[in-house]
């Protein structure tokens, strides 16, 4: 239902081809689809993700605070600066590394008056 | 396959197949070039959708086109299957050439590598798979980094998938501090994996070398490689810089980028050969300026000369018939220029390398003595080799051996360069160089090296703990030159060198809180002819002052200079290193180097001992088997009376903390934390450790604590703040022989009693030393080193009555231990393991001493037994440099100081 949710926002909202660490800032949330599942990350500051959805949901480890490595091919090569790019793997921390990034959807944090 | 064409390829040959897909060499017929194709399973990419995300793969790592960076040119189907067309890298692995390479070679590749890296690294891309499997030579010279980032696209399919827990990317042994630790990485993860490589190229051997992964895990983050020089002699200290700079296990400390990388390395081959080929240029470049001229005018009749790169002809300002004259005059003078620069040697002091062989069978006795010296004239190098001093003379090819004064240490020239002066069973002597017998100077129990002045005077250290001492070089009186002031928790001053005035010496301040450590000593210099006395720097020992205006010291085998204003004897700036890998104790402060008055600089090319240590088992027979080759500071084995562990000290700075060494399961456990933890010994029965223990605050003791760690340690004898060391645990368990240091910096001999009353009483006391005492297999005797004879030597009482006293040796001897059975003593001379048969039932009595071991490894501390015998008696185990250098060679550079003077120009 939620993953259903999220790939209706997808669908409507402005897509990014990559989005880069240092564009993102605390609480932001970032939706990410790839080939096999959805995952939405929230950034805490400090280099970490709330991260849920995918392999978390999987593991029932929801939401799992977790820094992201960078975005990979799959291989040795990786992109730190890169949180996801479309067409490459993310890979987090604790060396989970999805499938390719098909669409990246970024939700600003509400800003407080 | 092979004869097909697919699209514009023609397939030629296979080249590989694996898991990702078979690979062949094809050409490209279009634009007629050869490439390979890399065929995907086609299992691997079932789907319409896979397809597409793999061509979106591809083409983002195709984005990176680099010369240095195998490129990707193109992704197409073929009937249904998939291939990547590659460039065809016609070549080697650097995995498959590494063997053969020369510094200019190892060179190129790291300067192409790097920068193949500084361009994935403007876009982002950090490899972090840097090895030499990655890296292909091709043919034309060209290096190409592999595998960008597709090899393992596939290998697990579409899935989401975590790696094996514990699991990093990269390949152990290449990877980063902070790979291994799973942290966050950058570019920088790069930088240490290609100097991990340059490493292993250059020095034939990984930086980290343990025998499984967790052990090199280990070391990657903890343990700092030994400087290339250590182990390849001959390495560009420059080189050997960079590179160990880019595997400082912080980030921020490593070269911050490929780029800068690249550019350092094209610095180093741009200078390589520089020095060789200057003297040459120099001598080329003048003979052509000076005939040139005169040539072009007789051929063609003009007169044409070239200044600064322009063409002046110089017919057009003066008449032809003066012309003739002026061109005669040049002429001759231009042939007279020319015989005298090759008839005079260039002004240019030309600055040669190399290293010196000492000979077929010598190896360098390196036992805390300098091993080495040279004359003032730099006409005459001095070694230690085989026990023995040798002379080699640089007209000579040949060492030759100074016949005469076996057992001598720390050699020096006179002021003249016509004697030779050392030390020798005790005492201070010297011998002409012309030939003759050696005179007696002084008596000189040990030694921590000696120099001599201008004005006649030797300045020696004649013991481990002693001030300075002069004597007239005709010998007589000895007069005290310095002080030891014990307030200022001074130990100990050594290492005395002549400044060229002949008035003020320099010298080694050791301290007495830190015995065994000399990274933090002082150097001083003193007046000879008023006493006064000063430190001009802190944190280094072995100081020498060299004619640029420097000061030379070292500090962790490292030479440095710093300006040194040799009026105010005042430092004027900062030290800057200036060779690497010189033989060196942190435990002693040795180092060994000297420089000659006329700039030569001869130094011994190897590790800092205190540093990497291995343990080693050398059998009664002289066989070393390598117990533990984990690169720690060991110190003082002590074997387990089952022989399945080792107590050794483990040096970390200042600080020296007991470890126990389970030799089954090779694991190391802490015993001591903090503090300084020395000369631990196993109770009978194995189940305790005791120990010397002194904590940060100065409180010192003798400690036990159980060898498995179980349970707290507790203190067995208050030292009330003195040096107490343990020598020996008695074989029934009820004693513990310590030797303590007295308030005038002597050692005596003192039992602590582990059963009934346990009042500890002096066993040896005098006004000299008596140390390393040990007690024999059935408790009746008790051999012990002294130094009442003058010199160190070995000798026996009984046990505990003190009846009779047996001098067992006439050459200084240290470090006697029991063979299990009492039928031998077993003690040190020089870099030989001795064994001397002996009766110990109703009397004591000694036979004949013999060589048991030939070059047993050196010992590497200033006091405390470096080696322990097993309980059956037939093998020794004790520690030896980690590289298992043997040396046999001395490294010499001629007119070393115009390379000072080149290094500091450059920094004005």
């Amino acid at each position: 239902m939620i993953a259903a949710t999220l790939n209706s926002i997808i669908e409507c909202s402005h897509l990014f081809p990559q989005v880069r660490k240092d564009e993102l800032h605390t609480g932001d949330w970032i939706i990410i689809r790839t080939v096999k599942s959805v995952y939405t990350l929230h950034v805490i500051g400090d280099g970490l993700y709330e991260a849920s959805g995918g392999w978390f949901d999987n593991k029932g480890f929801t939401p799992m605070r977790i820094g992201v490595a960078g975005a990979t091919w799959g291989g040795s090569a990786i992109m730190p600066h890169v949180l996801a790019a479309c067409g490459m793997r993310i890979e987090f921390r604790n060396r989970l590394i999805t499938s390719s990034v098909q669409k990246i959807v970024i939700v600003p944090q509400c800003k407080q008056n | 396959m092979i004869g097909q064409t697919i699209s514009q390829y023609k397939i030629l040959e296979k080249l590989g197949e694996g898991g990702m897909g078979v690979v062949y060499k094809a050409q490209d017929t279009k634009l007629d070039r050869f490439v390979a194709l890399k065929f995907l399973p086609p299992h691997l990419i079932a789907s319409e959708q896979e397809k597409t995300r793999f061509i979106q793969e591809a083409k983002s790592a195709s984005a990176l086109n680099h010369p240095n960076v195998c490129t990707i040119h193109d992704i197409q189907e073929h009937d249904g299957q998939m291939f990547i067309v590659m460039e065809f890298v016609d070549g080697k692995s650097l995995k498959e050439k590494k063997e053969n390479l020369g510094q200019k070679q190892i060179l190129e590749i790291g300067i192409q590598v790097a920068e193949g890296l500084a361009a994935a690294h403007e876009k982002g891309i950090v490899h972090r798979d840097i090895k030499p499997d990655n890296i292909m030579i091709r043919k034309d010279g060209i290096v190409q980094i592999m595998d960008f980032g597709l090899a393992k696209l596939y290998t697990s399919g579409n899935v989401s998938r975590l790696t094996k827990a514990g699991t990093t990317m990269g390949t152990m042994g290449y990877m980063s501090p902070e790979q291994v630790q799973g942290l966050d990485v950058d570019h920088r993860t790069d930088i240490f994996s290609l100097g991990v490589v340059l490493y292993e190229m250059l020095a034939g051997e990984s930086p980290f070398k343990g025998i499984h992964e967790t052990a090199i895990m280990y070391e990657i983050v903890n343990v700092d490689p030994a400087p290339i020089s250590t182990v390849k002699e001959g390495t560009d200290p420059e080189l050997d810089h960079i590179i160990l700079e880019c595997l400082q296990k912080e980030k921020d400390d490593r070269c911050q980028s490929a780029k800068e990388l690249a550019k350092d390395l094209r610095k180093i081959k741009k200078s390589t050969g520089h020095t060789q080929s200057r003297a040459y240029s120099v001598l080329r470049s003048s003979v052509h300026s000076s005939i040139a001229p005169a040539q072009s005018k007789v051929a063609s009749g003009s007169f044409v000369i070239e200044v600064m790169n322009r063409r002046i002809d110089l017919s057009k300002f003066f008449g032809s018939s003066v012309l003739q004259w002026v061109i005669i005059i040049l002429l001759t003078g231009a042939l007279g220029a020319t015989w005298l620069i090759l008839r005079e040697p260039s002004s240019e002091r030309i600055i040669t390398k190399f290293s010196l062989d000492i000979g077929e069978d010598n190896v360098l006795d390196i036992n805390s003595y300098p091993a080495l010296t040279i004359s003032h004239n730099g006409t005459m190098i001095v070694f230690k080799a085989n026990n023995r001093f040798y002379l080699r003379k640089m007209s000579s090819v040949e060492p030759s051996v100074i016949e005469g004064i076996e057992n001598a240490s720390s050699p020096f020239f006179s002021a003249d360069d016509k004697w030779l002066v050392f030390f020798r069973n005790g005492k201070l002597e010297k011998i002409s160089l012309t030939g003759g017998t050696p005179i007696s100077l002084a008596e000189s129990p040990d030694n921590r090296g000696g120099t001599f002045s201008k004005n006649g005077l030797i300045i020696f250290s004649p013991f481990a703990v002693s001030e300075l001492k002069m004597v007239s070089e005709d010998g007589g009186p000895v007069k005290s030159l310095t002080t030891i002031d014990t307030t200022k928790n001074e130990r100990t001053h050594r290492w005395p060198s002549c400044m060229p005035d002949g008035k003020h010496v320099l010298f080694t301040v050791g301290i007495i809180s830190s015995p065994d450590y000399y990274e933090n000593a002082t150097i001083d210099v003193v007046n000879i002819e008023t006493g006064e006395r000063k430190t001009v720097f802190r944190g280094a020992s072995n100081a020498k002052y060299i004619s640029t205006g420097h000061l030379l010291f070292s500090r962790s085998g490292v030479l440095y200079i710093v300006p040194f204003d040799a009026d105010k004897l005042e430092v004027t700036g900062q030290p800057v290193p200036v060779v690497q890998g010189v033989y060196s104790e942190i435990t002693t402060g040795i180092t060994n180097y000297v420089v000659s008055d006329n700039g030569t600089l001869i130094y011994l090319p190897g590790a800092v001992e205190g540093e990497s240590r291995k343990i080693v088992k050398i059998s009664i027979k002289g066989e070393t088997t390598v117990i533990d080759s984990g690169n720690h500071p060991y110190v003082e084995p002590k074997l387990s009376p089952d022989n399945k562990k080792i107590a050794v000290v483990i040096r970390n700075g200042e600080d020296f903390d007991i470890w126990v060494f389970d030799i089954f399961s090779r694991t190391l456990s802490k015993l001591t934390f903090g503090g300084l933890n020395r000369t631990p010994q196993w109770s009978p029965d194995g189940k305790m450790i005791a120990y010397f223990k002194r904590t940060k605050d100065g409180k010192s003791g003798v400690y036990v604590k159980p060898s498995d760690g179980s349970g707290e340690e507790r203190e067995i004898f208050d030292g009330k703040d003195i040096r107490v060391y343990l020598n020996h645990w008695s074989r029934d368990g009820k004693f513990l022989l310590v030797d303590f240091l007295t308030k005038n910096a002597q050692s005596d001999l003192l039992v602590i009693p582990l059963t009934g009353n346990k009042t500890p009483w002096k066993f040896l006391e005098s006004n000299r030393d008596e140390y390393e005492s040990t007690i024999s297999p059935n408790g009746k005797w008790v051999a012990y080193l002294t130094d009442e004879t003058g010199s160190y030597q070995i000798f026996v009482r009984s046990f505990p009555n003190k009846e009779g006293k047996w001098q067992v040796t006439s050459d200084v001897s240290e470090e006697p231990r029991w063979s299990p059975d009492g039928k031998f003593l077993y003690y040190r001379k020089s870099s030989q393991m001795m064994a001397i048969p002996v009766s110990t039932d109703a009397t004591f009595s000694a036979g004949v001493p013999i060589v048991l071991v030939k070059n047993f490894p050196s010992q590497n501390v200033d006091s405390g037994i470096s080696y322990d015998i097993s309980s059956d008696g037939k093998y020794f185990i004790t520690t030896q440099p980690a590289k298992g250098i043997t040396y046999k060679n001395i490294s010499v550079v001629l007119n070393w100081t115009e390379e000072v003077k080149d290094l500091t120009a450059a920094d004005k």
